[in-house]
């Protein structure tokens, strides 16, 4: 039997990643996470997760940032999928928002999404990201 | 009409000097018949003591006279009222003393003999050349008046003008600058001296202000004035609005445009902190929103929760957040009421120590929790403080509240109160986990929190120290903030007496 997925959830908001975990495991995922883009660090190089899922501002303004571009520019993790999630755009009228391929090569994510976001919707990018990682050639 | 019947010599006073009483008599007589006013006087000296003590409209002067004589005479005369009208009258019709006369300032001159006829047209003459030079001195004194008025109101206007708070910029209709008040060139940022003629773009720092000149140089019929905000060239510079009309002749071509200036940055500023208030405070109520809305979708569409024991969990996750939600929302009213300008009603005499005892009391039971001890430590007979009762309470529930969350557990609280200089001074100290130094300054903030493990899991609303400031400054009060991180803080609360 395939072993299941493992997920990173980085994300300052413990309801966040309660809600995250809870819906996740459901789907039959393992779950690990992390409440500061260090922490984020540390589990990634340990643990290997399969699939990041990034918040963009923790301790510091651009703590996802910092942590998604040391990910993708180390070729241990770089092919690991990151989803972004952010709520900032629209507080500090930093849009951040990507919106062509290359947006998303220059901040290092493989998906994007604001803040709040559905279960529903994450579930189905998390299924999507995975699916891509298992056939390359499919993304 | 009425002007012919009045014959002209009605109330005209005139001065007859002539040393031969027949001649005296004669023409007092005639010329009192015309109504004139007639004084007489027989010597030339007797005749200028005369004219000194009233005002004579004409002067009959007979040039031969004892004492002084007409020519001498004309000359004070001359000097005493420029305006008399003198008529010489001349035993010796010579050409040479009459042509003299009329120099020394005689308006006309009469030959001995002369008939009452000849007298009556002369003087008659005399008096209406009178009545003109009064009519012109009057027009003269109307016209210096008028002007005095005038430069009076002119000065009175660029007064008005340099001391405006507005700036005011009046161009021609060649796009050059006329006049620019002291305001005008502060908001303009014009630092060199002004020429008349110098041309607005050359004083106009952005082309927004020009356009908008051009714009009120071409507005369509019915159109008075056009305005515009000019954003700075720089974040430094003033944000201003411009109010443009232009200026049209009495055939209504148009001379130039005048413009107003006012700078609205203060404005603008109050409108963006307005705006960032209403963003954070959307973001801080979607928060918890969001979460409660994701636990509920776990619960109704998540596969995996069914176990009961979980399920009770998320509901009382769900609970405290919409309790920190309603906390906030009633956070947000008090801050509303704060923000319409309100004072501070309902006053009274407060016994703090009273109140500080209350509070305490109020918060035993979430310090039990904790396991902190709270100690009171408030000085006998502290005086009263003049303040409403509500919002004290509100500073010290949210200051002692604070003090409980952010210690450690088995850790603890002073509450001390004392006078000084005029002043109450109320301590609450804590053994807790303190603010960092760049962090101390902003916790007064609004929805400022700060973040550190710590704080994790600490419920707020990150508006209770900001109330508390507010509050406190409403009643002249001050607070202050003294902490060491990792070993705790103390926020010290200044009420006036």
């Amino acid at each position: 039997m395939k072993r299941s997925p493992k997920i990173l959830i980085v994300d300052d908001d413990p309801d966040f990643i309660e809600i995250g975990r809870l819906s996740l495991e459901g789907k039959g995922y393992q779950i690990l996470s992390a409440s500061t883009g260090r922490e984020g660090w540390e589990m990634v190089q340990k643990e290997r997760p399969d699939l990041v899922i990034l918040d963009l501002m923790m301790e510091d303004l651009d703590a996802g940032m910092t942590l998604s571009h040391k990910i993708k520019t180390d070729p241990r993790y770089a092919d690991t999928p990151i989803l972004m999630l952010t709520s900032i755009a629209r507080e500090t009228g930093m849009d951040f928002t990507p919106r062509t391929e290359d947006d998303f090569r220059k901040l290092k994510v493989d998906d994007f999404h604001s803040k709040p976001i559905k279960v529903k919707t994450l579930l189905a990018k998390v299924e999507k990201l995975l699916a891509r990682r298992e056939d390359p050639e499919s993304g | 009409m009425a002007e012919a019947i009045r014959p002209p010599m009605e109330g005209a006073r005139i001065l007859i000097a002539d040393d031969e009483p027949p001649i005296r008599k004669a023409c007092a007589k005639i010329l009192s018949e015309q109504g004139a006013v007639v004084e007489v006087a027989e010597n030339g000296l007797e005749g200028l003591e005369r004219a000194k003590a009233r005002e004579f409209d004409l002067a009959l002067i007979d040039l031969k006279m004892p004492q002084m004589d007409g020519m001498e005479l004309l000359e004070h005369l001359n000097r005493l009222d420029p305006d008399l009208v003198k008529i010489v009258i001349t035993g010796f019709a010579t050409l040479e003393t009459a042509v003299e006369a009329v120099q020394r300032g005689a308006y006309d001159y009469l030959s001995k003999p002369f008939t009452p006829g000849e007298l009556r047209t002369r003087v008659n003459r005399g008096v209406e050349k009178r009545a003109l030079l009064r009519e012109a001195k009057k027009l003269r004194e109307e016209r210096e008046r008028n002007l005095l008025e005038l430069t009076t109101e002119k000065i009175r206007t660029q007064t008005i003008i340099q001391c405006m708070g507005d700036g005011l910029l009046v161009t021609n209709r060649d796009r050059q600058v006329v006049l620019c008040n002291p305001a005008g060139r502060r908001l303009l940022k014009i630092k060199r001296p002004l020429q008349v003629g110098d041309p607005l773009t050359s004083v106009a720092g952005c082309p927004e202000f020009v356009e908008l000149v051009e714009s009120a140089m071409n507005l369509k019929e019915g159109q008075e004035m056009t305005s515009r905000e000019i954003s700075p060239a720089s974040p430094a510079d003033p944000v201003l609005m411009a109010n443009c009309a232009p200026v049209k002749d009495e055939k209504g071509q148009i001379m130039g445009v005048v413009t107003v200036l006012r700078d609205i940055t203060s404005l603008k500023e109050l409108d963006k902190a307005k705006s960032t208030f209403v963003s954070l405070v959307s973001h801080e109520l979607q928060a918890p929103l969001a979460a409660i809305e994701g636990y509920l979708d776990v619960i109704l569409e998540g596969p995996g929760v069914k176990d009961r024991q979980k399920v009770q969990k998320i509901l009382e996750r769900c609970r405290e957040r919409t309790s920190g939600l309603l906390a906030l929302i009633q956070d947000l009213l008090a801050i509303s009421r704060m923000q319409a300008g309100r004072i501070v009603r309902g006053k009274e005499k407060l016994q703090l120590s009273a109140l500080l005892r209350e509070v305490s009391e109020l918060l035993r039971g979430a310090a039990l929790e904790r396991n902190i001890e709270i100690n009171l430590e408030l000085a006998e007979d502290l005086p009263p403080v003049s303040a409403n009762r509500e919002d004290l309470t509100r500073v010290f529930t949210n200051l002692v509240d604070n003090a409980i969350k952010y210690n450690r557990p088995g850790g603890k609280v002073f509450l001390r109160a004392k006078a000084v200089e005029g002043f109450l001074r109320v301590e609450i100290q804590d053994t807790g986990i303190g603010i960092a130094l760049p962090e101390r300054e902003k916790i007064f903030d609004e929805f400022y929190r700060v973040k550190a493990k710590e704080t994790q899991g600490i419920a707020g609303t990150g508006l209770g120290l900001s109330i508390a400031k507010k509050l406190l400054e409403a009643h002249n009060g001050q607070i202050e903030v003294e902490s060491k991180w990792q070993e705790g803080s103390t926020l010290r609360v200044l009420l006036p007496l």
